[in-house]
């Protein structure tokens, strides 16, 4: 055998040793063989590097620098609508038969352009039908099913079309939490239901009183059962952000869940006392800092939870404290009293709602004090918002 | 600390029920959970390797945060369709961090102040041991030294198989080279290893703390290392 085929067989050996491990035999496999003794010795000393592992605080750091990064190249990146096989033919038949149209030089070009406009607005519409949740276009495709269920003639109509559309979201969020597809596969899928459910609800109760209403009545109540049994199963496998907001949908179906009303940090040297109140609150839950789980919970109770986080790991004030139940159902909050001798100068003694204002336009914005200040929905008429700050932003 | 092969360099199982390609497909539409599963998959695998060509470990997180932002901002362009495939692009993106943190060093003087320590893995495993804490920084120091000696091909051979504790043939295929042509790296790379280590020097500042730490016979046989002639 040729030195370099032992090497590796050596090595080889001596990797398979430590998958099972053993220790040794490699090295006495290569006792006899003085030549190569020191090179298989030059690879052990590597060993160290092996069972290197990066810090933990650098290793979430960095993944939440990722996740920050993935967001903001997604808002930044163009949609961009590939024309459909049959589009681009159509548009190279008309390039090519310009010439024969046109009897000056500005009306095929016109012509043209009338024509990529309807081309791209009719294929726009073709791949919209067919964006799913987590595509760029599917705030489109939910339009259009409006659209299609809002053409009904009547309530019940109405009502059947947006059960038959729930139903599908229902699949969708399934689908989504098996394969472990967050945000925001899943989160579009979630929206897109209880959206559904709650138009279904709204439609059914402007029916008058009868067998149509009865029987729509029994289809919801059956949707909103499979509903809860779907979004309890869903809890274990997806994240902590979309299982809060699964929280919010089981809450409104009237599952016990978990609620947050406020949160107080006070500072020691070493750590943050964190007391969150509320209700639901469950034996064995942990305390959710930025959305995620940290420090360690020292007391709970029903409706009032106490835990430490420690300060060299939380240097700033948090933006959202919350609760996770055992159960997998979360609530978070971002009203968090900060006493004012840990608060910065300037900084509101509430990081929630107060920070933030918002002036809704005429065409009727909405404004809903939210993570670390204000955040507001402008109407069509034009809205501004001012959002408040917090130590942590 | 345990010993790690390719499948125990991974600090999380990859789910079974998920298939690799299709994580990929959703990384590449910039999904976060598709990102965070392949970050937490190869993150040890970057760091070690990043860790063993620049051996210092603030150094080496950063290099490994420009690798994995790399990842972040190239990651529609892959084409990767297996484990293995993604592996290779990323490390590729990884030598490219590391070649330019290299560029960069070169270009500015030395930061490194003397009498500083050396950052290595090793310290917080021996803590409690000062001498066994100098003993393995210089040990380390000495090992990242020699392995700087060894040319581009036979350092990355000789990371990904004893390191990142990839097999021959998955080597061959990470750097798209025969298995045979590998086997022949991977013996130069350990025969230079294996000299440049018997006769590599001692870092003056290791032996300074060994010398304080040791009382004057230690300091005596650190003062004949610093004296030995270094190549």
């Amino acid at each position: 055998m040729h030195p370099e085929d032992r090497l590796d067989a050596l090595l080889t050996a001596r990797r398979r040793d430590d998958g099972e491990g053993r220790r040794g035999s490699a090295a006495l496999d290569a006792a006899g063989d003085d030549a190569l003794a020191p090179l298989l010795e030059s690879a052990y000393r590597l060993e160290p590097l092996r069972a290197a592992q990066p810090d933990r605080r650098f290793a979430q750091a960095l993944e939440a620098r990722l996740v920050a990064r993935a967001t903001e190249r997604r808002r930044a990146r163009p949609v961009t609508v590939p024309l459909a096989r049959t589009a681009q033919r159509e548009l190279l038949g008309l390039r090519l038969r310009l010439p024969v149209i046109g009897r000056s030089a500005l009306r095929p070009a016109l012509v043209a352009a009338v024509a990529v406009l309807a081309l791209g607005l009719g294929t726009l519409t073709v791949a919209a039908a067919a964006a799913g949740p987590g595509s760029p276009l599917f705030g489109l495709h939910r339009l259009e099913q409006n659209v299609q269920v809002n053409v009904a003639g009547d309530s019940a109509a109405r009502a059947r079309g947006h059960l038959q559309l729930a139903r599908q979201w229902l699949g969708a969020v399934q689908s989504a939490a098996t394969q472990r597809l967050g945000d925001p596969t899943y989160s579009d899928a979630l929206q897109a239901l209880r959206d559904e459910a709650a138009a279904a609800a709204s439609e059914i109760a402007q029916v008058p009183p009868g067998a149509a209403r009865t029987s729509l009545e029994a289809d919801l109540a059956a949707l909103q059962a499979d509903e809860m049994t779907t979004l309890q199963a869903a809890l274990a496998p997806i994240g902590w952000q979309d299982r809060v907001a699964t929280t919010d949908a089981l809450g409104a179906l009237g599952a016990a869940v978990p609620r947050v009303s406020g949160a107080t940090l006070t500072a020691s040297y070493y750590h943050w006392q964190v007391t969150l109140t509320g209700s639901g609150f469950a034996p064995g839950a942990v305390l959710l800092v930025n959305g995620r789980p940290a420090g360690t919970v020292t007391a709970t109770s029903a409706g009032r939870l106490t835990a430490e986080l420690r300060r060299d790991e939380h240097e700033q004030v948090p933006t959202s404290l919350g609760v996770g139940n055992p159960d997998g159902t979360a609530a978070v909050t971002s009203n968090i009293q900060v006493p004012r001798s840990i608060r910065p100068e300037g900084t509101p003694e509430s990081c929630g709602g107060s920070g933030g204002t918002a002036t809704p336009g005429t065409g009727g914005g909405t404004a809903t004090p939210g993570t670390g200040g204000g955040t507001a929905t402008p109407g069509t008429g034009g809205g501004t918002a001012t959002p408040g700050r917090c130590p942590g932003e | 600390l345990g010993t790690a092969g390719k499948g125990e360099a991974l600090s999380e199982q990859w789910p079974t029920e998920m298939p690799f390609a299709s994580v990929v497909e959703r990384a590449r539409t910039l999904d976060h959970t598709a990102l965070s599963l392949l970050y937490r998959r190869y993150l040890p695998v970057v760091y070690r390797y990043v860790l063993g060509r620049i051996g210092d470990v603030h150094l080496a997180e950063d290099v490994t945060s420009e690798t994995f932002i790399g990842m972040v901002d190239t990651i529609e362009r892959v084409r990767a369709g297996d484990e293995l495939g993604f592996a290779a692009w990323l490390l590729g993106i990884a030598r490219h961090k590391v070649a330019e943190h290299y560029r960069r060093q070169a270009a500015r003087p030395l930061m490194q102040p003397p009498g500083e320590p050396w950052d290595e893995p090793l310290a917080q495993a021996e803590a409690g041991d000062p001498l066994g804490v100098v003993t393995a920084r210089e040990s380390w120091a000495e090992v990242v030294a020699a392995l700087q000696r060894l040319t581009e091909e036979q350092r990355t051979v000789v990371l990904y198989r004893c390191v990142l504790g990839y097999g021959t043939e998955e080597v061959a295929r990470l750097l798209d080279r025969q298995p045979g042509a590998i086997r022949a790296l991977q013996f130069r790379a350990l025969t230079a290893l294996a000299r440049f280590l018997a006769v590599g020097g001692t870092n003056p500042a290791v032996a300074a703390l060994r010398a304080e730490l040791g009382g004057p016979a230690r300091a005596a046989r650190a003062q004949r290392n610093d004296d030995a002639p270094r190549r």
